[in-house]
C-alpha cells in the first residue's frame, strides 16, 4: 500500500461542502488535498447537451446500486440523484435558499409528533445569517429581496439579478394570487448577469443532470476551488474512492483515510485533519466502513447515532397541458415558488401535519430538458392524463401536442426525522468497489402522507386555476427528495454525544480532527432546496478546522 | 458507448428480430415524415443498446421475443394496462427505446435530420444554436 506524504487537511469529496471547505482551508494558509471519486470533469465530453447521455444515462451521477427498504419492501437500484466529480455539484437544478428562522427549532415551534425525532437544531438562523450571506456572494445567488412575505430575514439585496422568466411563469403567478396566496420568483444560483468570469444564463434550459457550459449555474470548480487553486496550496485528486477513516490503533485518534485510486492500488493518506464531504448518506457509509478495535461499531458511532433521523423530502407533480404554446423548456427552473405551506402555516391553519413546504412551477414535467427527457417521462415520473394511452398512435400525438404547451408544479414537503429511518451497510450486496452496498430504511411518518396529499391537492389546484384544459397529478412512489438529490440528517449535529454524531462545526463527537460535512448534519430537513445551508455551514466551519488542523 | 462485450445481433434470430420491429411500431407508432426516424434505425439503435447500456434487459427481452411472436398486440395491451404485470419493466424499456429512436440525438444513429425534434416543435440541441450551429426556434 502507498502511504502518501502527510497534509495539514484532506477533503474527502469535491461537491458543495467539500469544495467550498479545500479552497477556504487553502486560503487559510493550511496544505490541502482534495480526494474525489468521480472523475476531473473534461468540457468536451461532459458539458455537451445530449439528452440520452446526460438525462437519460444520467452519465454524470453516480449509478451504484443502493437498497432502499421502503414500507418494508426492498427495491435495488440507483436511487439517489448524486452528483460526481471534481468541483460539484454539476448536475443540480439551482434553487438556492436560506431557511427559514423556524426550520432551525422545528421542537419549539410544534412540539415533537409522536414516532418522530423530531428536535431544534444547535443553532439558530441568526448564527447562520452571516455565513448565509457569504454563502450567497461565494455561489453568486440571484433573486429579488423581499418578494414574499416568508421570505427569511436578510440584511441586503442579493448579490445577483434574478434568471430570466419563461411564459409559464406569468401564467402561474396570477393563478397562484387568485388562490390566496403568495408567489415569488425563487433564488437562484444561476447567474442571471455574468459575474466573476461567469457567464450569464442563456436559457439552454439544461439545468439539471447537465453541468453548465457557461459556468451560469454554480458548482465548486466555478466559484471555490479557482482561488484554492490560486494559493498554490490546494491540491485535487480525481478518480480517488476513500475506503475508509484510519484510526491510530493506540489511542483511536484519526490520522489518516484509506482509498482506492484511478489504478485501483489501495493508498493512505495522513493528515492532522479529515473532512468527510462525500454527501450526507455516503459520510455515514464511510464511518459505518470505519471500524476498528477502538471503534468496533464505525468511528463516531459510539452511540449508534451514525445513520439515523435520515429525510429526504417528500415530493409529487401536478402538471397540466394548455392551449397556448408555453415553451417551457427554455429557461432555467427558478420561475416560481409558493411558500404559503411552508413551515406550520397548514397546521396553524388547521391541517393534520405540522410541517409543510414548498410548490415549485414553470419548468417542464420532467423538471429539465428538451422532448426526449419530456417523453420519456410519460407515464413514469409524468403521470398520464385520464384518457392519455399508455402506448400506440394516442400517445404519441398526445406528447406531439403536449410537449411546447405544458407546464408542471413540484411538491417539496419536510418529511419528520425519526430515529428508526436511517443509513446502514447491506449485510449482502456490494458496491462495484466490493464494499458493502448503501442500505437505506425507510417509512413515512403518518403526518408525511396527510402533507404529501394536501400539497399535491394545492399543486393540482394551482395548474388548473392557471388555465390548464388537462391536468394530471400524483405523489413520488418512494420519497421524491432521493431524486431531487437531498438526503440529510445522517450525521446529525447536536450538543449531546448520545443523540447527535457531531458538533454545530460537525467536529464528529469524540474526535478532535475529524469532521463531517454536508446535509447529514441537519438535524431537521425542512421544505426547501439544501444547497446554500450546506455552503453556509461549511463556511461556518472553516475557523474550527483549521484550529484543528494547526492553522491560525 | 462502453466497450463492446458481445454481438446481440449474432444471439437474436431472424424471427426474434421481426418480433422486436413489430413491438417498436405498436408501442410508438412513428408518422410518416420525410427523411425522418425510422423503425429500422431504432431496431438497430436497440440492439447496440442491448451490447452496452442496456444489457441487463437481454434476457428478459430475449424470452419476451421468444413468446409473443405473432400475439404482440395482446400481449403489449395486458403489459400496458397492469402496472404490477411481470414484463412491466420490458413494456417501459420498449417505450423509452422507442422515443429514443424518434427523439434522441441523430448522433445515435436515430432521428434522422432531427426530424422527431421538429415534429415535437424543438429546434434542436440549444447550446448547439448558441454556438451558431443551427437555427433557434
Ligand atoms: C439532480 C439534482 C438536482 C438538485 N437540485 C438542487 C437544487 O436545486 N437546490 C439544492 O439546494 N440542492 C439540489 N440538489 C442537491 C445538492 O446537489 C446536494 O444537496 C449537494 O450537492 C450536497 O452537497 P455535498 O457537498 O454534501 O455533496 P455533493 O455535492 O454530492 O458532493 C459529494 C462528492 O463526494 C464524492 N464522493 C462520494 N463518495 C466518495 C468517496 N468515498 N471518496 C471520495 N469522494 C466521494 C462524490 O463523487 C461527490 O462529488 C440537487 C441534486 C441533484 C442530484
Amino acid at each position: 500500500m502507498i502511504v502518501d506524504d502527510p497534509v495539514d487537511v484532506v477533503v474527502v469529496g469535491l461537491g458543495a461542502a467539500g469544495g467550498t471547505l479545500a479552497a477556504a482551508l487553502a486560503a487559510r494558509g493550511l496544505q490541502v488535498l482534495g480526494l474525489e471519486a468521480g472523475p476531473q470533469l473534461d468540457p468536451t465530453t461532459d458539458y455537451r447537451d445530449d439528452e440520452l447521455e446526460f438525462a437519460v444515462d444520467r452519465r454524470l451521477c453516480w449509478q451504484e446500486p443502493e437498497v432502499l427498504e421502503y414500507e418494508g419492501s426492498e427495491l435495488v437500484a440507483p436511487w439517489l440523484a448524486r452528483n460526481r466529480g471534481v468541483g460539484g455539484p454539476h448536475v443540480w437544478s439551482g434553487f438556492a435558499y436560506r431557511f427559514h428562522p423556524s426550520d432551525f427549532r422545528v421542537a419549539t415551534e410544534v412540539g415533537v409528533p409522536a414516532d418522530s425525532s423530531v428536535a431544534d437544531w444547535p443553532i439558530d438562523y441568526d448564527v447562520l445569517e452571516p455565513w448565509y450571506e457569504a454563502a450567497e456572494e461565494l455561489v453568486g445567488v440571484g433573486g429579488t429581496a423581499g418578494n414574499h412575505p416568508y421570505e427569511a430575514p436578510r440584511r441586503g439585496p442579493y448579490p445577483g439579478p434574478p434568471v430570466p422568466r419563461v411564459p409559464g411563469a406569468l401564467r402561474l403567478e396570477p393563478a397562484a394570487r387568485a388562490l390566496g396566496w403568495h408567489p415569488y420568483q425563487p433564488p437562484a444560483a444561476v447567474l442571471g448577469a455574468a459575474r466573476d468570469g461567469r457567464r450569464a444564463c442563456s436559457k439552454c434550459g439544461l439545468c439539471t443532470n447537465y453541468a453548465c457550459h457557461r459556468g451560469a449555474k454554480a458548482s465548486s470548480d466555478v466559484f471555490a476551488l479557482p482561488a484554492g487553486y490560486a494559493t498554490g496550496r490546494l491540491r485535487t485528486r480525481a478518480r480517488v474512492l476513500v475506503t475508509e477513516v484510519v484510526c491510530d490503533p493506540a489511542d483511536g485518534r484519526p490520522v489518516a483515510v484509506r482509498y482506492l485510486g484511478p489504478d485501483g492500488v489501495a493508498g493512505e493518506q495522513p493528515a492532522r485533519a479529515i473532512v468527510l464531504a462525500n454527501n450526507a448518506t455516503y459520510v455515514a457509509k464511510l464511518l459505518l466502513q470505519s471500524r476498528s478495535a477502538r471503534h468496533p461499531r464505525g468511528i463516531g458511532n459510539a452511540s449508534d447515532q451514525v445513520g439515523r433521523h435520515l429525510t429526504f423530502h417528500t415530493g409529487g407533480v401536478a402538471w397540466g397541458v394548455y392551449d397556448e404554446q408555453l415553451f417551457i423548456d427554455s429557461g432555467p427552473a427558478q420561475q416560481v415558488a409558493v411558500d404559503d405551506l411552508n413551515e406550520d402555516r397548514p397546521w396553524r391553519a388547521g391541517a393534520g401535519f405540522r410541517r409543510g413546504g414548498v410548490l415549485h412551477g414553470g419548468m417542464p414535467v420532467s423538471f429539465a430538458g428538451g422532448p426526449l427527457t419530456f417523453a420519456r417521462s410519460l407515464g413514469g415520473v409524468a403521470p398520464l392524463p385520464e384518457g392519455v394511452p399508455e402506448y400506440g398512435p394516442g400517445l404519441m400525438d398526445f406528447a406531439t401536442y403536449a410537449y411546447t404547451r405544458h407546464q408542471a408544479v413540484y411538491v417539496l414537503g419536510e418529511d419528520l426525522p425519526q430515529a428508526q429511518n436511517r443509513v446502514v451497510l447491506d449485510p449482502v450486496r456490494t458496491d462495484s468497489a466490493g464494499l458493502p452496498a448503501l442500505r437505506m430504511v425507510y417509512r413515512r411518518h403518518p403526518e408525511d402522507v396527510l402533507q404529501v396529499d394536501h400539497l399535491l391537492d394545492a399543486a393540482t389546484r394551482l395548474v388548473e386555476q392557471s388555465g390548464a384544459h388537462t391536468v394530471a397529478s400524483a405523489a413520488a412512489p418512494v420519497p421524491g427528495g432521493m431524486f431531487a438529490g437531498h438526503a440529510h440528517g445522517t450525521t446529525r449535529m447536536g450538543r449531546d454525544a448520545a443523540t447527535s454524531v457531531a458538533d454545530d462545526t460537525g467536529l464528529v463527537h469524540g474526535t478532535e480532527n475529524l469532521f463531517v460535512a454536508g446535509a447529514g448534519l441537519f438535524v431537521t430537513g425542512a421544505g426547501l432546496n439544501p444547497m446554500l445551508t450546506i455552503t453556509a455551514l461549511a463556511l461556518r466551519a472553516v475557523d474550527r478546522i483549521a484550529a484543528a488542523a494547526g492553522g491560525d | 458507448m462502453s466497450e463492446r462485450v458481445w454481438s446481440v445481433p449474432e444471439l437474436l434470430d431472424a424471427r426474434h428480430l421481426q418480433t422486436l420491429r413489430r413491438l417498436l411500431e405498436r408501442v410508438l407508432p412513428y408518422p410518416a415524415i420525410p427523411d425522418g426516424p425510422t423503425v429500422s434505425d431504432t431496431v438497430a439503435y436497440v440492439l447496440r443498446r442491448l451490447e452496452h447500456e442496456d444489457r441487463a434487459l437481454f434476457g428478459p427481452l430475449e424470452q419476451l421475443l421468444e413468446r409473443t411472436a405473432g400475439s404482440e398486440d395482446d400481449w403489449l395491451q395486458a403489459a400496458a394496462s397492469t402496472p404490477q404485470y411481470p414484463d412491466r419493466g420490458v413494456f417501459e424499456a420498449l417505450r423509452g427505446w422507442a422515443w429514443d429512436g424518434f427523439l434522441a440525438d441523430p448522433r445515435w444513429g436515430v432521428n434522422r435530420g432531427g426530424r422527431g425534434w421538429t415534429h415535437l416543435g424543438w429546434g434542436g440541441p440549444p447550446r448547439r444554436r448558441e454556438a451558431g450551429a443551427g437555427e433557434g426556434r
